[in-house]
């Protein structure tokens, strides 16, 4: 299908701008529930038109890409502008299309991979759980192989075309003893299948399940808090990714709104936008409205440097996009994130766990996406966590909810930042150690 | 076509040695249109359709799919599906199901197509006006989400199953400012319906309530944190079943000893006082007829009056636990596989009036679910967490004053043990833009319950 073709036929039917966005998606992926439960590949193409008639802008996506399908949805985008109220704020569509160097982000055999080309990674992952712990059992998890394409084009130039492969794998384990149950998750997430670490997650799951089958409460009250590098990873995003969208700020429901140059945080924290790093999952070579990415400091040290914009938000200020446009095929594109980075400190993991005299070591939470990045309130209920006292990892402990404003606990409360950076999908950060966190439980 | 190309695929399927076959068909159109602060952010609209393929071979399942619609591309992906079922496990036994033909269609008596493109959003754009409309609130967005879903199962075994919804819904979030501070609250009503949903309401007094609330919100503390007693409403019963109690009730989870809930079938699990029911047709909630595996959806009492009496099932967890196919396989769309998920979950209703419940809690909170942003369980081992939209704490049995930022945790079985009191009202609700995630896949889902009073929950706040 060509984008080109499209965005023309748009504006011959009365568009005066339009742009075509052609996601084209590749999946293979294994269950995994004791061994392989199910198993499937999925193949999905989706485009989307979007058209602006003066200001009135209109989006149609569909699944259908043959002649009629694509022309259909066209026709249908303009003749929605048509009738649609004038945003007065539109400008006009992205006119800088190009792309950065964000090193190689496809691999072949990720995006080639069959079931049974993932077979041996499940097998390893679901035999190393017990390598771990041998009475511990693999009960959930799954292992996925993806493989994306985008294609951009607008009225201004393209087309441009991206793509990128991405592997994951999961894993739930569960220890019984003597009527007392004790279950750890771990994942592992990659560029490729061949640098997935199946053998250490499910080690690593497997030895810990065995741990948390004697874990106790933590008594309510106030501790120093150190967040494991993954449960920093979970924290962060959910707070900082609407807060400094531009558009969240333009709108009114940034907490961040007027604060550009302020101290938000404390010195000891500076938060990257890898837009365009080479190697990082969530970088990419333009955004999702073909704008070229880059790296952007969104706090320098504890102060607010930047918000992220898209080519429609940066039109509002009379500047240019950041390259952050984020969309789906059916949808506006929004600024957004690619790749949040805290720059990890001096500290290593253990040195924070000595500083620490009466504490809890948070080692995994649910639910913090419930917090209220309106407000500045962060909630997240604790699965799994260990009494840390005088230096040293006491004992495990289970349910109970942090709660507190996120902005004063990355500020006055900020005591430590690690260096065990660990790198996810668009988010990377280390271990990191609050006073005086609130901890809501028995 | 869609028929037609489910059908190549079943007949090609069988010609390569496959024991059963399940093609399923969609198309699905979804509507939605954003007003952001008084202006038309975003009017979209989005088509899709294909076949999803699922093959039983030498006793292993596989799936695949496609949008390429054409016999080519469906005989590529019988093949696939093929090769997925080399690679899971062996699957002992499938419990034994009718092969069930028919149609079926959700109430519906005014299609929304039939209704133009300017009355969606000049009815949207007043909503938000109207939310707008109070001094305080500086921020607010309304959508307007329209879904029409149409689903076809046909199996070598004889399924020929189709229905046809309509979902509808509109929702809005305000912002209110004071002092510094900032607090927001949202809100939706859907309901699986025609146009007819839409016109019989005022939706404009709708997000004027909603800005009032948030105006209220900005100024009221967090609650105390500790362990409270708790009166949820409908919509937090619904919520807290679900998240805390339903997902550990579906047969995969229960199959792979990753619910709490595994083996205690015939147990003492709650409170005499509850029962909860699963049901694909209630009144308020979404529209379930049969599932994706084509098995006709059956009313499941899952616990009845404090026992655990069965858990929701397909086809192959029904076989593994000894249970009946309840229909609950479910996929989010033809892209995926079923997996046994939850349809309309809830609690239903005894003696107890609303103000009887308050006066006998004494102390505790009344939480709601109007603003409330979702929950999330670990199944495992049994924690579950929600949050709440502003609540009320309760002071000498009466309601006295408003808390915001309401987060409650606790666990499973404690929780439904302490279930002191049910309500006689009954309430179970849907949403047109969300739904339940598991395993990467999400499903439109309903759930509610009368009013009910908790011994002890957790309550984070500051």
């Amino acid at each position: 299908m060509n984008v080109e073709k499209a965005v023309k036929r748009a504006v011959e039917l009365g568009a005066s701008e339009a742009e075509a966005f052609l996601l084209s998606t590749a999946e293979t992926s294994l269950t995994l529930a004791g061994d392989v439960e199910a198993s499937k590949t999925v193949r999905m193409k989706s485009f989307g038109i979007r058209v602006a008639v003066g200001k009135s802008t209109a989006i149609v996506g569909t699944q259908d890409l043959s002649e009629t399908g694509v022309e259909s949805a066209v026709r249908s985008a303009v003749s929605i502008a048509r009738v649609s109220p004038p945003d007065p704020r539109w400008v006009r569509m992205n006119e800088r299309i190009g792309t950065s160097d964000v090193g190689e982000t496809f691999d072949k055999a990720t995006a080639e991979a069959t079931p049974e080309d993932l077979l041996p990674i499940a097998r390893e992952l679901l035999d190393s759980v017990k390598e771990g712990c041998s009475e511990a059992k693999p009960i959930r998890g799954f292992l996925t192989s993806r493989a994306m394409e985008a294609t951009y084009a607008n009225t201004y130039g393209g087309p441009v075309t991206r793509r990128e492969t991405m592997a994951f794998l999961y894993i739930d384990a569960r220890v019984d003893e003597a009527g007392e149950v004790g279950t750890y998750s771990e994942y592992s997430i990659a560029r490729s299948l061949r640098r997935l670490e199946a053998g250490k997650t499910g080690v690593e799951a497997g030895s810990r399940a065995r741990e948390f089958v004697k874990a106790g409460s933590i008594p309510n009250g106030k501790y120093e808090v150190v967040t494991l590098n993954r449960v920093s990873d979970s924290l962060l995003p959910v707070m900082l990714s609407p807060a400094v969208s531009a558009l969240n700020v333009q709108e009114g429901r940034s907490p961040l709104a007027g604060k550009i140059g302020m101290e938000i945080m404390s010195e000891k924290i500076t938060i990257e936008d890898f837009g365009s790093n080479v190697n990082t999952l969530g970088s990419k070579p333009f955004d999702d409205e073909g704008f070229p990415t880059r790296n952007l400091t969104i706090v320098g040290k504890g102060v607010l440097n930047a918000f992220v914009y898209d080519t429609y938000t940066a039109n509002r200020e009379g500047r240019e996009s950041t390259g952050n446009a984020s969309r789906g095929y059916s949808t506006a594109p929004r600024p957004s994130l690619h790749h949040l980075h805290l720059k990890p400190g001096e500290a290593t993991f253990e040195e924070i766990i000595s500083e620490t005299r009466n504490g809890v070591l948070v080692m995994s939470t649910i639910g913090e996406w419930m917090s209220n990045p309106v407000s500045g309130h962060l909630n997240a209920t604790i699965t799994h966590a260990y009494m840390v006292e005088n230096g040293e990892i006491a004992r495990p402990v289970k349910n109970g909810v942090i709660s507190g404003n996120f902005y004063e606990m990355l500020k006055d409360g900020l005591d430590m930042v690690g260096n065990d950076t660990r790198y996810d999908y668009g988010v990377s950060a280390p271990s990191l150690k609050f006073r005086n966190v609130v901890i809501a439980s028995k | 076509m869609l028929k037609e190309l489910a059908a190549y695929g079943l007949n090609i399927a069988e010609k390569l040695g496959t024991t059963y076959v399940e093609a399923r068909a969609q198309r699905t159109n979804y509507e939605l249109i954003t007003i952001d602060n008084g202006v038309l952010k975003e009017f979209s609209k989005t088509f899709s359709a294909g076949l999803g393929i699922r093959v039983f071979y030498n006793g292993r399942f596989g799936f695949s799919s496609t949008n390429d619609l054409n016999r080519e591309s469906v005989k590529e992906a019988v093949e696939k599906a093929i090769s997925a079922a080399r690679v899971s496990r062996k699957v002992e036994k499938l419990g034994e199901r009718e092969a069930c033909k028919g149609v079926f269609k959700s109430d519906c008596r005014k299609k929304p197509e039939d209704v133009s493109d300017e009355e969606k959003v000049s009815l949207t754009l007043e909503a938000n006006k109207a939310g707008l409309s109070l001094e305080g609130v500086k921020s607010a967005v309304t959508r307007l989400g329209v879904q029409r879903d149409w689903r076809y199962v046909v199996t070598s075994d004889g399924v020929d199953l189709e229905y046809e919804s309509t979902l509808l819904g509109l929702g809005h979030m305000s912002v209110a400012f004071k002092a510094g501070a900032m607090e927001r609250v949202g809100d939706q009503e859907s309901a699986v319906a025609g146009w007819e949903f839409i016109e019989g309401k005022n939706w404009a007094e709708f997000s004027l309530g909603i800005s009032k609330l948030a105006n209220e919100a900005v100024k009221a503390p967090l609650p105390p944190p500790g362990r409270l007693k708790a009166v949820a409403d409908p919509e937090m019963v619904g919520l807290i079943l679900h998240e805390a109690f339903g997902h550990a009730c579906e047969g995969d989870l229960v199959s792979s000893g990753d619910s709490i809930l595994s083996g205690r079938l015939g147990s003492e699990i709650a409170s005499p006082l509850v029962t909860i029911v699963d049901d694909g047709l209630a009144e308020g909630g979404y529209f379930v007829p049969f599932d994706d595996e084509g098995n006709i959806k059956r009313r499941v009492v899952v616990v009845e009056n404090g026992v655990l009496k069965s858990f929701m099932t397909g086809r192959e967890t029904a076989g593994m636990l000894n249970l009946p196919v309840s229909g609950n396989s479910r996929a989010q769309d033809f892209t995926h596989f079923p997996i046994v998920r939850q349809t309309n979950f809830f609690m239903t209703p005894r003696d107890h009036g609303f103000e009887e419940i308050i006066r006998e809690a004494g102390e505790g909170v009344y939480i709601l679910g109007r603003g409330a942003t979702g929950g999330q369980v670990d199944t495992a081992s049994g924690t579950f967490t929600f949050s709440a939209g502003p609540s009320w704490i309760i002071r000498n049995g009466e309601l006295a004053e408003l808390v915001r930022g309401v987060v409650i945790s606790g666990s499973i079985l404690e929780t439904l043990k302490g279930v002191e009191a049910v309500g006689r009202d009954l309430r179970i609700t849907t949403s047109a833009f969300g739904g339940c995630g598991k395993d990467n896949q999400l499903a439109r889902v309903g759930d509610g319950g009368p009013h009910v009073m908790i011994r002890e929950l957790i309550v984070g706040g500051g």
